[in-house]
């Protein structure tokens, strides 16, 4: 393998894994703070690339401010599903509540389909130029370096937020444990809203970078969202530093797989990790084991 | 006896009274046919205008009221490119609507689907798939016609092609190839030409159509540093391929492709990324030019949203070969009757086609390609026709 495959493996793999780990704290941030697993979460950032695409590009605004008018919607988006689907009924078994995250991640493909599939695929357009930087022989597109810097600054800030700000303490008294976290005092519907309101930005910001990269079609995000799981149980489903580093290792393992071994050998791969972390250290890389006094 | 001929005279009025024609999916005034088509999924953009295309000329002649007195009723189910779905729909068309024929639709490894079933019903018309599988016609199947040359026939006649373009001549090639139907065919056909002309095939792969990465065959093939990339791809697939190519700064001799890359939804993509560098196979006119215009307009009165592309084209074109087989049929309209007008037919001017025939032998109707490239963002012919094999 030479140093230019082993370059772009990584490359490509930090590319992946990026995305795979911002979806992947989407996920946690709600398991964590709800115990709810959020199927619909690809299908969020699906119909945010959508919107942009649709609406977002008609507003008498630059490219960026498209772009970011298109991430807050999608907040808003995730408020709405978490108003309207998941505030009802809030003490329904965890299954019940999983199972209408199921039934959303069906709706929302099937309403895209129905407005917008018979044109599909769709180019959308790149936050970043189409330009290739020569790094000392190897060539890297500005657009790869764009989208990286994008997830590297959105992780930081995630990590940084939930653990230095009063907001992100409040959510994580939440996730320990919601009853005493409200005899405290603390609104746990309005954190639950806020925490589907950050759901729906990291959602829509990996649509945002995915689209550009593979074209847009009402399947965008199925690749990613299994993956973004995969992360997550490699990182430890309770830690925000686990599903970066899960996340980020599922890419590079992947990468180096299909680029070493076989392309065919990409999505094998990925799962046989998976496996081998459930096996041996089931609680993720950066999980503790969970124990329930009985 | 008299209660026999009271039966009689009861059956024979509720026939006459039912309409009824003899053969399914056809009445008095109108013939029904139908397809599976993936009007969504990963592959719509090329193929929904495939079926767009065809009802918007059946609709036109509808206007004028239709072939023999009869219009056509089309029937267009969405398979989003699932060939489990593309099954289902056939098998719902053929038993339960009764169609007369199963027209058109789009995607090869959902027509490989739809084929497995309609060959136990052998005496449903199988038309014009946007599909290139051998399977459609050889052996010669007794109701299956086919306009679109298969890729490796197209592969035959464009690779010679774009090798006598080059100078000096290709030594070594890389070859990407969707993983479909018929892939072993036209991986077979470009190696025998490879192996006959000297060319080392360095890099050889499959790749899937609805899998959105196509960064590591890029990085693969480019580590290679072959003359000549062929690439044999849905239209959405190839353009990655090329937008890759980009990023990764790396831009063979050549590139030479099928079909599908002359194609608008592989063109508008890629922009000037193109330019000079893609030779590819085509079978029908480009919507721009002028022979394409009746085509183009009828598409826009019906479809005003959708853009004309090779893929619209080549629905139209299936369209009218239907049309002018209906009418070589006559009124006296059976499968067989369709069977026997379509083998009859030589030498067809469609106007956005070569000449078209068929034969009891021959159920493919179209025999040569055009060579296309990509000058400043524009598709062009650069070449005469090149017979297919």
């Amino acid at each position: 393998m030479t140093a230019t495959l082993i370059y772009a493996a990584i490359i490509n793999g930090i590319l992946s894994g990026g995305l795979y780990a911002l979806l992947g704290l989407a996920i946690v941030l709600i398991f964590r703070t709800t115990t709810i697993a959020n199927f619909a979460q690809g299908e969020m950032g699906m119909l945010s690339a959508f919107l942009l695409i649709m609406y977002a590009t008609a507003l008498p605004l630059p490219l960026w401010g498209q772009w970011l008018a298109t991430v807050l919607i999608s907040g808003a988006v995730g408020a709405l599903i978490y108003w309207l689907i998941l505030r009802p009924n809030p003490q329904a078994e965890h299954l019940n509540m999983t199972i209408r995250t199921l039934a959303l991640y069906s709706l929302i493909f099937a309403v895209v389909s129905y407005r917008w599939g018979g044109n599909e695929p769709y180019t959308v357009p790149s936050l970043f130029p189409a330009h290739t930087v020569d790094i000392g022989g190897i060539f890297v597109s500005v657009e790869q370096v764009g989208s990286l810097s994008v997830m590297a600054i959105l992780g930081v800030a995630f990590l940084l937020f939930f653990r230095f700000t009063e907001t992100g303490l409040t959510m994580r008294a939440v996730a320990i444990n919601p009853d005493i976290a409200g005899l405290l005092g603390i609104n746990v519907g309005r954190v639950s809203l806020l925490v589907w309101v950050i759901a729906g930005f990291l959602g829509g910001v990996v649509g945002l970078l995915v689209a550009p990269q593979s074209f847009l079609d009402t399947t965008l995000m199925r690749p990613y969202i299994l993956k973004a799981f995969t992360a997550a149980v490699l990182g430890g489903l309770y830690s925000f530093p686990g599903v970066i580093l899960g996340g980020l290792l599922l890419g590079l393992a992947e990468s180096f797989a299909s680029i070493w071994i076989s392309p065919h050998l990409r999505e094998p791969f990925a799962f046989l990790v998976l496996l081998l972390i459930l096996l041996v250290r089931p609680e993720g890389i950066l999980g503790t084991r969970h124990r329930v006094r009985v | 006896m008299n209660s026999i001929k009271l039966s009689i005279l009861i059956a024979g009025s509720l026939f006459a009274a039912t309409g009824a024609f003899a053969e399914s999916g056809v009445t008095d005034d109108t013939i029904t046919i139908g397809a599976t088509a993936a009007a969504t999924g990963p592959i719509a953009s090329s193929c929904y205008p495939v079926t767009q295309a065809a009802e918007a000329w059946f609709a036109k002649i509808n206007e004028r009221g239709g072939i023999h007195g009869r219009k056509i009723a089309y029937t267009v189910l969405d398979d989003a490119y699932s060939p489990q779905r593309a099954i289902g729909n056939v098998r719902r068309l053929v038993e339960q609507d009764d169609v007369f024929a199963v027209f058109g639709g789009c995607g090869t490894a959902t027509a490989a689907a739809a084929l497995s079933y309609l060959k136990t019903k052998s005496e449903v018309p199988y038309l014009f798939p946007y599909a290139g599988i051998g399977e459609l016609v050889s052996p010669t199947q007794p109701s299956i016609f086919a306009l679109m040359p298969l890729y490796d026939q197209q592969l035959g006649a464009i690779l010679p092609f774009a090798a006598s373009q080059m100078e000096p001549k290709p030594a070594t090639a890389a070859m990407i190839s969707a993983n479909i139907a018929g892939a072993d065919a036209w991986r077979a056909a470009a190696k025998s030409y490879f192996d006959a002309n000297g060319i080392k095939l360095l890099y050889d792969e499959l790749v899937e159509v609805t899998s959105p990465d196509r960064t590591t065959f890029v990085v693969q093939a480019k580590s290679h540093n072959p003359d000549l990339l062929v690439i044999v791809d849905a239209a959405p697939g190839a353009a990655r391929f090329l937008l890759d190519m980009q990023q990764q700064n790396w831009k063979p001799k050549m590139v030479v492709g099928a079909s599908p890359m002359t194609a608008e939804q592989f063109l508008d993509p890629v922009a000037g990324a193109a330019d000079g560098l893609v030779v590819a196979a085509g079978f029908v006119a480009p919507p721009t030019a002028d022979a394409a215009k009746e085509c183009v307009d009828t598409l826009a009165k019906t479809h005003p949203d959708v853009k004309p592309s090779h893929y619209s084209m080549f629905g139209c074109l299936g369209a009218v070969v239907f049309v002018e087989a209906l009418e070589k049929a006559g009124r006296d309209l059976t499968r067989a009757n369709l069977i026997s007008a379509l083998e009859s037919m030589s030498g067809f001017e469609s106007g956005i086609s070569g000449p078209i025939g068929f034969s009891p032998d021959n159920h493919l109707g179209i025999t040569s390609v055009m060579p296309f490239g990509v000058e400043a963002g524009a598709f062009k012919i650069v070449g005469d026709p090149v017979s297919i094999k």
